[in-house]
């Protein structure tokens, strides 16, 4: 199946957002490779490209056992067999993180079976319309950083107050998504503010 | 509808200027005592149009909206227009148009007190426990943080001076302190470097010096002084103001008296902006609100107030004519509410090249669903002897006009896709570039007539092009105001921000949507949080009303502090996190009581509520200082046992 000419200009934001998260959340990502321009990304993947052929892998900056695959499935619907096949990828190059991106949702047995096998394989599901757009630049989201564990500690000391008392957002909230949050985190947020120039807020993910 | 109302607005104009000055109405509209140029037009030309739900009168008969007008005549007498002024007379079928409209003026201002007066309740009770505390956070009952300083920057609104809820009137006050210690010549006006010198000096004293530059504090944290950067950043920029004035002034004269005399005017003496410093910070200090005040009931106050003088239902031409936005009070309680479908969701897209109409057309092609209808010249049945099918015909010049990139084998996919018609790849041929056939599934000759004449209802409604939801797309033209160029962007008419973001030629980080819950999906919770704000200040704004901006922020909040947008209703309140007597004090009192009983509750007695229906003292204001006591029991004799007798 040859991709249009609409389709690899999508693929190519899409890649590209997909690089820009992975960089924000501390993997190893050349400012090269973001940088790409369109028509390079074409001559890399060639005329007649596939969805498959974009899969990539990337180490986090510190540790390099840490790795994330990104699959991009051929398929509009993802189904078990698919999965099963990434699995047995991941299982077999010892990687546990993974981010999955598809044209529409999966079906229901997959979601199932994500939702199973999360004990040992991290997978991320993303659709294709969500990261056209990089919703992190997006002139209404703040800027967001996580707290290491310290930081969180003495956050909560400083305020007399119990995780739970914190402000919240949620694991599904596309930002944290994005950041690839987990429950128990807490997010410093800064945002500009009309009255004092700048306000910083933490919201604890739930 | 526009024309026709614009004529009355005309006639008003015309009257105040025509009128003589003596006029006793003339007078009483120009001196603000009551009425208004339309009141006077009104008994003067014509009383206008009169419209009903927004519309001019309906038929209420059929074809006609009175039985005095022949059928389906759309002239403006028969839908609604008094010609007549009152001072002429209204003929009976204008008479009856009137009281059409006025009988809507009166029905909502009666179900208006109601609205209002429901969404105020609501709204005190979500915000009636937070207040502020000596940490400067502000906190529920239950000591959960909802801002970690009161809208920003830990003013009381109650005491802005300024404009747009500013602390202070620098203006003003500059003035004043080159009033209060005039210039007597001996000392000269302080150079720029100087001026900088001094306001570092007196910052330092008060430890905000360090926000001098960039405005931002080092540690990043959200304390007293860093919630200050920006009324020191607006401070910096004024007094820089002032001092550029001087520089130019300066430089330009020669002789001495001429530049006394500019010095006097103009220039600022090392005392006149140490006293101005001075009066500025303490002003300044005075104005932080105190530990203790309840917020949140003064921020319930002061967005339901407002509310009750909006005037019910008001549409509003959003820039471009025929865009209609839901404004006054249905729109106020859709916010707050956190309506999951509002009655018009707008899309703001802005394009990447906003300089060109041609581009934007296209764009606007790209996004503004088309339906195979709107594009075909035909869809007939057609019958032969040997097979029966649906030809389907494309209007090419339209497609072009319209900058769309539409052929037979887009037509065929779209069809394919649409669910409702279960249709498969052998059905539709394609024979050539603007025609097609479908031929239905072969199913028994008897039923064949149903399945073609099904099909061709069905065709028209096929979405070929564009987002299913965006209704329809607008173009707005803007001017930009420095270089004159005409800006163009983007409304769309409908939801589906997300896809809107990601078709190419919008720029996707600048495109927003009136629609909280669809934010919410898209942006995520502190986006929301923004456009909240952002919705209630418009809302607000197009009545002629300003609310300070912390007590949206305070709203904002405490609608997105649980992760989600929780909307100020009885589902949403019960999600805050709140006490079970307050909830029961609030609605459906015995479905909560009962419900704790079975669960086994607790009521900590923390909140407002709970502290009034048990009778102590509410810990709020004065109410928060308590007293502790070592309790040391003291140890009592031990008396001999009474013995009974």
């Amino acid at each position: 199946m040859v991709l249009t000419e609409d389709e690899t200009n999508r693929l190519y934001r899409i890649t590209r957002t997909v690089l820009k998260m992975l960089r924000d959340r501390g993997y190893l990502v050349h400012n090269k490779e973001i940088e790409m321009s369109k028509h390079e990304f074409k001559n890399k993947f060639g005329e007649n490209m596939k969805r498959e052929d974009l899969t990539f892998m990337k180490s986090m900056r510190e540790n390099d056992s840490d790795r994330i695959y990104v699959f991009f499935p051929d398929e509009a619907k993802v189904g078990v067999k698919t999965m099963k096949t990434y699995t047995n990828r991941m299982k077999s190059e010892n990687v546990f993180k993974a981010i999955l991106v598809c044209q529409q949702n999966l079906t229901p047995f997959a979601k199932t079976c994500v939702s199973e096998i999360s004990s040992t394989f991290h997978l991320e599901v993303f659709q294709e319309s969500e990261l056209l757009v990089n919703i992190v630049e997006h002139v209404l989201v703040p800027e967001h950083q996580i707290l290491t564990d310290e930081e969180k500690k003495t956050l909560l000391e400083r305020y007399t107050v119990k995780e739970t008392q914190l402000p919240r957002i949620q694991v599904t909230d596309p930002v944290s998504r994005y950041y690839g949050l987990k429950r128990g985190q807490v997010v410093k947020i800064i945002r500009p503010s009309e009255t004092a120039g700048r306000y910083v807020t933490y919201r604890f993910v739930v | 509808m526009a024309v026709l109302n614009g004529l009355r607005d005309e006639a008003g104009k015309i009257c105040m200027q025509t009128l003589h000055w003596r006029n006793s109405p003339l007078i009483m509209s120009q001196c603000g005592s009551k009425g208004s140029p339309i009141n006077i037009s009104q008994m003067v030309a014509c009383v206008g149009q009169q419209s009903v739900g927004g519309q001019r009168a309906p038929n209420g008969f059929m074809d006609r909206s009175l039985p005095h007008f022949p059928r389906n005549t759309k002239t403006p007498g028969a839908k609604g227009f008094v010609a007549n002024s009152f001072y002429t007379g209204l003929s009976a079928t204008e008479f009856f148009f009137h009281t059409m409209g006025g009988r809507e003026g009166l029905v909502d201002t009666a179900v208006k007190t109601a609205d209002t007066g429901y969404m105020s309740r609501r709204l005190m009770k979500s915000l009636e426990d937070l207040f502020l505390h000596y940490d400067y956070t502000v906190r529920s009952a239950s000591n959960s943080i909802v801002q970690f300083c009161y809208g920003d920057d830990g003013m009381d609104p109650a005491g802005m001076e300024g404009k747009d809820g500013k602390p202070l009137n620098f203006e003003r006050l500059f003035l004043k302190s080159k009033a209060i210690c005039p210039s007597d010549g001996d000392d000269g006006i302080l150079s720029s470097s100087d001026v900088y010198n001094v306001v570092h000096e007196k910052l330092s004293e008060v430890g905000m010096s360090k926000l001098l530059g960039n405005g931002v504090s080092e540690d990043g944290e959200m304390s007293e002084v860093a919630s200050s950067a920006g009324f020191i950043n607006s401070l910096q920029s004024f007094i820089k103001d002032k001092t550029e004035f001087t520089k130019d002034a300066s430089i330009e004269v020669d002789s001495k008296d001429l530049r006394k005399f500019i010095q006097r005017i103009s220039g600022i003496t090392r005392r006149q902006l140490e006293v101005f410093l001075d009066v500025c910070l303490s002003r300044y200090s005075s104005k932080k609100v105190e530990a203790g005040t309840p917020i949140g009931a003064i921020g319930a106050h002061s967005i339901g107030e407002p509310g009750t003088q909006m005037t019910l239902k008001t549409f509003h031409f959003a820039g471009v004519a025929s865009m209609n936005v839901t404004l006054g009070v249905p729109r106020i309680k859709e916010i707050i509410n956190a309506a999951k479908n509002i009655s018009t969701p707008i899309i703001t897209a802005i394009l990447d090249k906003d300089d060109n109409a041609h581009t934007a057309r296209i764009v606007k092609g790209r996004i503004e669903k088309t339906n195979l209808g709107q594009v075909a010249k035909s869809i007939k049945v057609v019958m032969t002897s040997r097979s029966a099918s649906v030809v389907i015909t494309l209007d090419m010049e339209r497609i072009q006009d319209a900058h769309l990139n539409i052929d037979a084998n887009i037509v065929k996919e779209s069809i394919l896709q649409t669910k409702k018609i279960k249709l498969k790849q052998e059905h539709i041929k394609v024979l050539d570039i603007k025609k097609l056939e479908v031929v239905p599934q072969d199913a028994d000759r008897s039923k064949i007539h149903f399945q073609l004449n099904y099909l061709k209802n069905l065709l028209p409604s096929v979405v070929v092009k564009g987002i299913k939801t965006a209704e329809r797309v607008v173009i707005s033209k803007e001017e930009d105001k420095e270089t004159k160029a005409d800006k163009f962007s983007l409304l769309v008419e409908g939801t589906g921000l997300r896809e809107v973001m990601g078709i190419e030629g919008v720029d996707g980080r600048r495109t927003v949507s009136n629609h909280i819950d669809e934010v919410e999906k898209v942006l995520g919770i502190e986006a929301t949080r923004n456009r909240i704000i952002h919705e209630i200040q418009y809302t607000m704004g197009s009545h002629g009303m300003s609310i300070d901006i912390r007590h949206m922020m305070l709203l904002a909040d405490i609608m997105t502090a649980r992760g989600k947008v929780l909307g100020i209703t009885r589902f949403g309140i019960q999600q805050m996190g709140k006490s079970v007597l307050m909830l029961a004090s609030f609605e459906r009192t015995s479905d909560h009581l009962f419900n704790a009983s079975v669960h086994g509750r607790d009521d900590m007695v923390e909140g407002v509520s709970e502290c009034i229906i048990m009778g102590i003292p509410i810990r709020i204001g004065t109410g928060i200082i308590k007293i502790k006591q070592r309790l040391d029991l003291p140890e009592l004799p031990q008396g001999s046992v009474p013995i009974l007798s």
